[in-house]
């Protein structure tokens, strides 16, 4: 069998044979039985393949039918599918919302009609039928067209209905050449990165106008972004010849980063907590920035250790108004100045008392409360509450300078039992008020709830997920009473180009971002659907931080505030403890003493009296004694009626500790054995010097608080002498404990009992601990405030606040070691 | 024999419907002793007698399109049973009447044997003869499809997988001579 009897049976079969040649082959046909049979084989093969195809179509159905019942079988793999479908058809074929105005094709006729519209010769035209709810497009070459909704106009007026758009594209360079397109602008050679051409019609062939309150977004695949490439518009010359006109620089698209990659701290906030060597992690330094948001104004008093060489200033709140000293920390700012002259002087640096007081009548002025508060701290109950009350020394009218001995009079009410608190200052220290102005409660900074609302990982993918963006917030942090209202303009409109927005701040009266505009930055993903559930979850976020902020502050503030009250009714407790202690102890010693006189002027107890004195000779005698006590001097008691003489005998005792100034308290307790009684004494710059009962044994305890711990020094049975520089050994608290109650094993009534007084002096430690904790946080906070808002230092902002105002306030050396010494009471 | 598309959907549409009846047609063929392999092969083959039949421009369809299918299964299965020799179901026979019908599922049978006689010869052969009987292109859209350089080219392969396919055709029907 031969190729070409094949081919000739095909063309037969197929009827590709003229009449003449079919007739004869035909005739052949019939006289031959073997091409008989060679036919119907090649009819027959002709329909097997034809049978092929149609298997196939059969086994397709099958195929269909049985993936259909595998997938029933599995729930979930109908919805992935499902899913994955959906997504495919809205990327190919934009979601169309009215089927009936819905246009599918563009047909033949029309096509032809618009040809003559099209911009650009010799280059293929694209037809995109467009839904009126628009759509997004790729073209051949992969521009991107998205048209939204009345993206055109038709006479003038927004136009609603499907539209056809027609579209050329000429992108590299071979196109560029084959459709004869020039690359001039005027007679400027232009480097192009593609040349297109773009229409809409209505369905019925009319032109359409761009509707310029829309627009046609086009974006291009382009090899690479060059800076000053721009967009011309295309004009067609007399011979044809198109004119490139009117260059509009291009705009950026974005380029998404991940949040996590961002930073939106104002700048130094992170450089300050690294030389801090602050926490790394970034919830930490969230937590942190947060806090800084609202940071109400702290007013800070302790007692902290001092100087005694510390200039003895003692002011009396109604001295100040002729007190023309400059207020330590205060600064006028402008608009105060602006306020107390008229005549733009010069002003100092400081400001006077007087000044202040000016200004603290200055209603509307920005810091009225702050210098009324400053000017008048009895009258502010916030301080009150931080504990001042059990300072009573802090009132100067109970100083009394050069007294180095007690007076009589005044101690016999001690006799009675009728101390008051007011009678004893306790230490040598100076006060330390620290104040903390919230120049930035007011707004004047970026919100830092604003800013970690949208530091999130939902906002990727979004315009504020860039590094552009991450340079506007650096500049917005700078703006100081602006910074919320524009960050807003950009957290708001997620869908806008970046670069309008940039116009519309730099309209606000900020020319850097005028700046920023002219880099053109587009927008990114302004299709994303679910951007305006972000503008309400970005809403939400801000209002949440804020909440969380107030409840931290809340908690932190009753901490505190407990914490002072706490510590106000240990102190107190210890104020009538040690009142009643000395008391008891005066008691006490006086009817040892007047027992030993007892002793001395053996039998003769009636019937005398003391020189000058008067009343019963009893009383008279307890007088003396309680006097010699006080003044713990050696004295002889004379019966004026047998001439006998009864001696009450003090030695001196001393001793000193090294390096007294490293300790916040240092008190020295002395256990007499004979009496149930214990005294505090509290030495001068480390120097303990007593008088001892020269009847009794003593121990005495040692007890320094130190920042870190305690410090303990003992000695039993003492009865004079120097024990020179002692030497103070670290110990556990549990070891201080144990140690100062074996020496104290004997006393148990109530006042008497140390276990009060060591509870008392480990909350004073802590307490140091705690305030110390306070002073540093708000040294700082303000600092770092100072650095992340840069408002509250700027010249141009409108309150130029100094922001810590350290007060102090020492007591004079002399008002703290005299009452001591009356304390000592031996 | 140009099929039109709109043919070729509606086509697809009733061997969808009529696939869907699957699992009837296999419990009954299985109640005749056919094994599920053999049975799905039957019943595609039914249908696709039923499109070819349906392609027939005199054709017309007296009873139920299921009905139809089913019974050419029967027919089907009882030509296989009888020629294997394993089972005598003379009740298969019963419900054919038409002599008529018999003798063109006779021929659509044997034009199965040269089905299998296509699928070996090699692949752009399938496809120029499928695309060009089955579908009906012509060829200068063949030679586009297939890779071949101009109309002419793809003609004259034609002719030579045409060839083929007879070779294989006369060999097989000379060695089942032979055997027999």
């Amino acid at each position: 069998m031969t190729s070409n009897v094949t081919k000739i049976i095909d063309q037969y079969l197929s009827g590709e044979l003229n009449a003449e040649d079919k007739a004869l082959f035909e005739q052949k046909i019939a006289n031959n039985a073997e091409l008989q049979e060679d036919v119907r084989l090649q009819e027959s093969i002709n329909e097997g393949a034809k049978r092929a195809v149609q298997r196939a179509q059969v086994r397709k159905a099958g195929r269909k039918y049985h993936y259909q019942k595998l997938l029933k079988w599995s729930g979930m793999s109908v919805l992935v599918v499902a899913i994955a479908t959906v997504a495919t058809l809205y990327i190919i074929n934009p979601p169309v919302s009215d089927p009936s105005t819905e246009i599918t094709q563009v047909s033949q006729e029309l096509k032809n009609e618009l040809q003559e519209y099209a911009g650009i010769s010799n280059l293929p035209i694209q037809y995109f039928p467009i839904a009126p709810d628009g759509g997004v497009v790729l073209s051949k070459k992969g521009v991107m067209l998205s048209i939204p909704k009345a993206a055109f106009l038709l006479n003038g007026k927004p136009y609603n209905g499907p539209v056809v758009v027609q579209f050329q594209e000429a992108i590299t360079a071979s196109d560029i050449i084959k459709s004869g397109l020039s690359t001039m602008a005027g007679d400027h050679l232009l480097e192009t990165q593609g040349m297109f051409g773009v229409g809409g019609f209505t369905p019925d062939g009319r032109e359409l106008e761009f509707n310029p309150k829309v627009g046609v977004y086009i974006q291009i695949p382009i090899d690479e972004y060059k800076d000053k490439m721009q967009l011309f518009d295309g004009v067609k010359k007399a011979d044809g010849t198109i004119d490139w006109q009117n260059p509009v620089p291009l705009e950026k698209i974005p380029v998404p980063v991940k949040m996590s990659k961002l930073n939106f701290y104002p700048a130094g906030y992170e450089d300050f907590l690294d030389s801090k060597k602050w926490k790394q992690n970034k919830w930490s330094r969230d937590s942190l920035y947060l806090s800084l948001e609202n940071d109400p104004e702290k007013k800070i008093s302790y007692v902290l250790p001092s100087e005694p060489s510390i200039s003895q200033i003692q002011v009396e709140p109604d001295q100040i108004t002729e007190d023309p000293d400059p207020i330590p920390g205060m600064k006028i700012t402008l608009a105060e100045r602006d306020y107390l002259y008229s005549d733009n002087r010069e002003i100092q640096d400081q400001m006077t008392a007087e000044e202040a007081i000016r200004l603290s009548q200055w209603e509307e002025g920005p810091r009225y409360e702050e210098y009324f508060k400053k000017m008048n701290p009895d009258a502010d109950p916030e301080k009150a509450a931080f504990g001042s009350t059990e300072n009573p020394k802090s009132t100067p009218k109970i100083v009394s300078t050069e007294t180095t001995e007690p007076d009589i009079e005044s101690e016999s009410n001690n006799n009675d039992g009728i101390a008051t608190a007011s009678a004893s200052p306790s230490t040598s220290n100076a006060e330390v008020t620290i104040t903390v102005a919230d120049s930035v409660a007011s707004g004047y900074y970026l919100a830092p709830s604003k800013v970690l609302a949208f530091w999130k990982k939902e906002f990727n993918n979004t315009n504020l997920a860039t590094h552009d963006f991450e340079k506007r917030v650096q500049v917005i942090h700078k703006k100081c009473f602006q910074a919320n209202v524009i960050i807003d303009k950009y957290t708001s409109q997620l869908r806008k180009p970046m670069w309008k927005i940039d116009k519309e701040v730099a309209a606000m009266g900020y020319p850097e971002f005028e700046e920023f505009a002219t880099e053109n930055i587009g927008v990114m993903n302004a299709q994303n659907p679910h951007i305006k559930g972000l503008q309400a979850f970005y809403e939400n976020g801000i209002n949440k931080f804020k909440k969380l902020n107030k409840t931290y502050q809340n908690l932190e503030n009753k901490r505190q505030s407990d914490w002072d009250k706490d510590m106000s009714k240990e102190r107190s407790n210890e104020q009538t403890r040690k009142t009643k202690r000395t008391a008891t102890s005066l008691a006490q010693e006086s009817k040892f003493n007047m027992n030993n006189i007892k002793k001395h002027l053996s039998g003769k107890s009636r019937g005398f009296t003391i020189r000058n004195g008067k009343g019963p000779v009893m009383k008279n005698i307890d007088a003396y004694v309680s006097a010699s006590k006080t003044g713990q001097k050696t004295m002889a008691v004379i019966d004026p009626i047998s001439g006998d003489q009864a001696n009450v005998k003090y030695n001196n005792f001393n001793f000193e500790v090294p390096n007294a100034d490293q300790y916040l308290k240092l008190h020295t307790y002395v256990f007499p054995n004979k009496i149930k009684a214990f005294q505090r004494i509290t030495g001068k710059d480390g120097k303990f010097d007593c008088n001892l009962n020269d009847g009794m044994v003593y121990d005495i305890a040692v007890v320094g608080i130190t920042k870190d711990g305690y410090e303990y020094f003992q000695k039993t049975s003492i009865k004079k002498g120097s024990l020179g520089s002692i030497e103070m050994k670290r110990v556990s608290e549990a070891k201080l404990d144990a140690s100062v109650k074996q020496l104290n094993r004997k006393r148990t009534s109530r006042p008497m009992r140390i276990d009060n007084e060591m509870n008392w002096l480990i909350k004073e430690h802590k307490n140091y601990k705690e305030q110390k904790m306070r002073i540093d946080m708000a040294i700082f906070r303000r600092e770092l405030k100072s650095k992340a808002f840069p408002c509250s230092n700027s010249e141009s902002a409108p309150v130029d606040n100094d922001v810590v105002a350290i007060v102090i306030t020492p007591s004079q050396k002399t008002a703290t070691t005299v009452p001591e010494e009356l304390e000592l009471g031996l | 024999m140009i099929r039109t598309e709109t043919q070729s959907l509606d086509v697809n549409k009733e061997l969808r419907k009529l696939y869907k009846k699957w699992p009837d047609v296999k419990r009954f063929l299985k109640s005749k002793g056919c094994n599920s392999t053999d049975a799905e092969d039957i019943f595609q083959e039914a249908l696709l007698i039923f499109t070819r039949k349906m392609d027939e421009p005199d054709f017309e369809l007296t009873v139920d399109s299921f009905h139809y299918v089913k019974n050419t299964c029967k027919f089907i299965w009882y030509n296989q049973s009888r020629k294997e020799g394993k089972h005598h179901h003379s009740e298969l026979h019963d419900n054919f009447t038409e002599e008529e019908d018999d003798e063109w599922l006779q021929k659509e049978l044997k034009l199965k044997s040269i089905e299998d006689a296509l699928s070996q010869i090699g692949e752009q052969c399938q496809k120029i003869l499928q695309l060009f009987y089955g579908l009906g292109l012509n060829m200068v859209d063949i030679a586009k499809k297939v890779g071949l350089r101009n109309d002419k080219v793809a003609k004259a392969q034609k002719y030579r997988c045409i060839n083929k396919v007879k070779e294989i055709v006369l060999n097989d029907s000379n060695n089942q001579h032979t055997h027999q």
